[in-house]
């Protein structure tokens, strides 16, 4: 086999520009093969750790009843921990399960605050702050002023909330909230730090403030909405569940929590692994385009080649020895296209991983409950690089064998009669 | 045992709805050692006896025999291996792969039957090159060669591998006469040197002359077959 190979690889410089038309029409389709699963997984990679920073961590402990509630910010199923103890007693317990890293608390609610006539709304985030810290970096994202500090009165709002109620950092701010008991109630805190992120729901709607002021505001003492528990391997959190679930069936009488794990009681993030499946389709339809140009040379190659076909077979190849030529031929333009698109691909992969993608225009009326950030960033990776080269010379290796058996078919006499 | 029986070999061809037989009863027996020509008119069918017995086609009715083997019954790929270690082929236009020099054409039916080493085939590919009067042209590309040296590649290719048979379409048609005689003697060398049977299909009388047995074809059909000394 090693002469055919030796002769597949002579024949590919017979005409020169004809081979690398079809090696350049492979590398595009590798090129965009390469380029879309870095954005996608940069697209998935980034809601994901959006969701899991502000919605759900690895794994949430809520009220069962919470879940049905949340939309409307309720307060009337809080967290107050194993048989009413209180949270702080809840985290300490909880820390104590193998696998448990951090937990984070946080108590949300509803609020207004007046500009002029009309009331802008919002949503307050009572953190703990150096919990917040440790976890979602949110200091990285106050552009002016400083984060909350635990017993102070003040809050950290979002550029967009700030410009909606017209205020600055340094100024104070009314809320206007309703407790649990149904008061509505108001409280004036100095707005210490102005927060951007890319996130819309961050910037136009959230404020936050220590959670122990809130818990002071809303009247709800040792108690929070929910709490965030991280591990060490976001994609494994399920594998802590029997201890938690151990650790819940001895403490808590009440059976009223339960236990969200990030990846797996979230119908959007369910959505993404079928996306994922369906965009693997679509790469390979992608290489399957830039094939036809290949499939149309090689057959174009093989109505050319037919008299040689008609002298190979009289020598004494095999159809199969034919077939295997011409799939070679096919098959290093394809190694060739596919190397040259994962390099290719791989450098403007690296490239927009840097500058990103600016999608805020696309994105302008999008809910702001999805996590998905304006601008999107690809993910490089030499996995991406070495899968995409391995399936462009596996999708091509496979079309060009529809015009190598063409090749293989041919009868040696009406091969040899061809002019 | 003879090299070759065919034996009430017909060839029916269907074209459409209507049957063209261009073999309607052959029966011939060749000998090895033998330098024999297939003469007679175009249509006469002297292609299709050619391809019939270099196994390229299969006959619609009759049997052949090689060297004692029937092979008018074959699978494609046993057909194929037959070709391979048995038959030599010669075309009318030669048939060289354009990509490869003189060399690696002859190599390349060689590689197919003999995988011993590198040594042995490049001995065995400069000797039949340098018989056929290629030596210092090895390295050259079809492009690069007459039509004389084409023809003369064509042979070593078909000689290379030391076949029973080699057969010959019509091989000086493309070539001067000057050529021609050069490419047919050659062919008569090797076959009092090597003994390997020739069956040409042929309308040159030069090539005819060297001949040792004249096979006239006329409508499908043996109308002659006459032995010269």
């Amino acid at each position: 086999m090693k002469f055919l190979w030796n002769l597949a690889k002579k024949n590919l410089s017979r005409s020169r520009i004809r081979t690398s038309i079809s090696a350049i029409a492979i590398a595009v389709a590798i090129i965009a093969v390469v380029f879309a699963r870095g954005l996608i997984s940069g697209m998935i990679e980034s809601t994901f750790e959006n969701h899991i920073h502000y919605k759900a961590g690895h794994i949430r402990i809520i009220d069962e009843e919470y879940k049905l509630k949340e939309r409307l910010l309720s307060l009337n199923y809080s967290l107050d921990g194993f048989n009413g103890k209180g949270y702080s007693e809840m985290i300490e317990k909880l820390k104590s399960v193998e696998g448990v890293k951090q937990v984070i608390p946080r108590l949300k609610f509803g609020a207004v605050v007046s500009r002029d006539d009309e009331l802008v709304g919002m949503m307050g985030w009572g953190i703990d702050p150096a919990e917040e810290i440790a976890f979602t970096r949110i200091d990285e994202k106050i552009i002016e002023g400083r984060m909350v500090e635990p017993g102070s009165r003040e809050v950290v709002i979002g550029a967009g909330l700030l410009e909606k109620i017209d205020r600055e950092v340094g100024d104070k701010v009314t809320i206007l909230y309703t407790t649990p008991f149904g008061s509505f109630k108001g409280s004036t805190f100095q707005i210490v730090g102005k927060l951007q992120s890319a996130l819309q729901i961050l910037d136009d709607t959230i404020f936050y403030l220590p959670l122990d002021q809130a818990q002071r505001i809303l009247e709800m003492p040792g108690e929070v909405t929910e709490l965030l528990l991280i591990t060490s391997n976001q994609y494994k959190a399920a594998s802590i569940l029997p201890g938690l679930n151990e650790l819940f069936s001895q403490e808590d009488e009440s059976g009223k929590y339960i236990l969200q794990v990030w990846n797996k009681d979230y119908e959007l993030i369910g959505l993404f692994d079928i996306a994922t499946k369906i965009y693997n389709f679509v790469y390979i339809f992608i290489i399957l385009l830039a094939c036809f140009v290949l499939v149309n040379t090689l057959i174009m190659i093989v109505n050319e080649r037919t008299r040689e076909i008609g002298m190979m077979s009289a020598l004494g190849l095999s159809s199969r020895e034919i077939l295997y030529l011409f799939t070679m031929e096919g098959a290093i333009i394809g190694v060739i296209g596919s190397a040259i698109g994962a390099v290719l691909g791989g450098v403007l992969t690296k490239v927009v991983s840097v500058i990103g993608l600016d999608y805020s225009a696309a994105m302008e009326g999008m809910s702001a409950d999805l996590m998905f950030e304006p601008i999107f960033y690809t993910v490089f990776s030499l996995e991406n690089l070495v899968f995409c080269f391995v399936l462009g010379v596996f999708v091509v290796t496979i079309a060009c064998i529809i015009p190598a058996r063409k090749a293989a078919k041919l009868e040696p006499t009406e091969a040899l009669r061809q002019i | 045992m003879s090299l070759l029986e065919l034996k009430g070999v017909k060839k029916i061809y269907q074209q459409g709805k209507i049957k063209v037989p261009a073999l309607r009863g052959v029966d011939l027996i060749v000998e090895q050692g033998e330098f024999s020509t297939i003469f007679g008119p175009s249509g006469s069918g002297k292609t299709t006896l050619l391809n019939m017995i270099g196994c390229l086609d299969t006959p619609t009715e009759g049997e052949i025999r090689l060297n004692g083997n029937k092979v008018s019954d074959l699978s494609r790929k046993a057909l194929a291996m037959t070709r391979r270690f048995n038959i030599g082929f010669v075309f009318q236009s030669y048939n060289l792969i354009p990509v490869l020099t003189a060399y690696e054409n002859v190599e390349f039916a060689i590689r197919l039957i003999d995988h011993t080493s590198e040594l042995k085939v490049k001995e065995r590919v400069l000797k039949i090159l340098e018989e056929v009067g290629l030596k210092g042209l090895e390295n050259r590309r079809p492009n690069e060669l007459s039509g004389g040296e084409s023809q003369r590649v064509a042979i070593a290719r078909a000689l290379v591998k030391e076949p029973k048979l080699v057969l010959a379409d019509e091989p000086t048609a493309n070539l001067d006469s000057k050529n021609a005689a050069d490419v047919v003697k050659i062919m008569v060398k090797m076959n009092k040197e090597l003994g390997t049977t020739f069956i040409f299909s042929t309308h040159d009388p030069m090539v005819m002359e060297y001949a040792h047995r004249y096979i006239n074809l006329k409508d499908g059909m043996i109308s002659a077959d006459e032995r010269r000394g």
